[in-house]
């Protein structure tokens, strides 16, 4: 209740603080739900006139956001002047995974920096998913009686596409993790090579999806 | 003034996981499958 009170009576500037560096511990933490809580506190109630420190905020809360499927509009990074997450966001859109390690690639000092790139890289499961998404569609257009089976060359031919060769057992370590954290619903058959999707939301919403490692900690 | 009340445009986009997961991509993973590039 003490600490309540002090933070009501705090002035803004130190409330915002407060909170940036509260969420970035939460999102260290992989709390992204506190973290969005926090970082959105404070981009709300940053002063416009410090423009440098709602891009402090911004550097955390875009990838926070994007973990929990929610992507920044292209106005918000040209306004705020963040054209590094321009293509991450597109490689999140469009499940680009090529152009999301490329970018990270580019950008490897910057993200570092600013301590966002171990963030970022977390991204590749969000991206994977996606592109897993696209791939079903594909699926289920050409053998609608089999639509739920996905044939794991099917998401090699399409990683392929985007430039990336995936040793077989990678790629069923990466569709394993999916899985695992909750990104999509279904099992792998090994035998057959196969990703059986669950026949009700293959692919759960974001912000239900596991982010944390369940058995770290 | 704080940041957020200079904005007149959407700043974050929630629903596009559903929207346009078939796009040119699609298109040209369902062209390659057909002219039966994949190896299984």
């Amino acid at each position: 209740i003490e600490v309540s009170r002090l933070f009501d009576n705090a002035k803004q500037a130190h409330k915002v603080t407060l909170r940036y560096y509260t969420g970035r511990l939460a999102a260290y933490d992989e709390d992204f739900a506190r973290a969005d809580e926090h970082l959105s506190y404070a981009f709300e109630h940053c002063a416009a006139s410090s423009p440098g420190n709602v891009r402090r905020v911004l550097r955390y809360l875009i990838p926070v956001k994007m973990l929990l499927g929610v992507l920044p509009s292209p106005a918000l990074l040209t306004k705020y002047g963040l054209p590094e997450y321009e293509p991450v966001r597109r490689a999140v859109a469009g499940g680009d995974l090529a152009l999301l390690l490329s970018s990270l690639e580019a950008n490897q000092a910057r993200f570092i920096q600013c301590g966002t790139y171990l963030l970022l890289e977390k991204l590749q499961a969000v991206v994977a998913r996606r592109l897993l998404r696209k791939v079903a569609a594909v699926n289920a257009q050409m053998n609608p009686a089999k639509a739920h089976q996905v044939p794991l060359a099917l998401l090699e031919e399409a990683l392929r596409l985007q430039g990336i060769e995936k040793d077989p057992l990678e790629l069923q370590c990466l569709i394993a993790n999916l899985i695992f954290r909750k990104y999509v619903k279904g099992y792998l058959a090994y035998k057959s090579r196969v990703l059986v999707l669950a026949k009700a939301e293959a692919f759960p919403a974001l912000s239900a999806v596991q982010l944390s490692d369940p058995f770290a900690g | 003034h704080a940041a957020k009340d200079d904005e007149s445009v959407p700043l974050w986009e929630a629903d596009w996981e559903d929207e346009n997961v078939a796009d040119d991509f699609t298109g040209r993973l369902k062209a390659e499958v057909e002219r039966g590039v994949m190896k299984d």
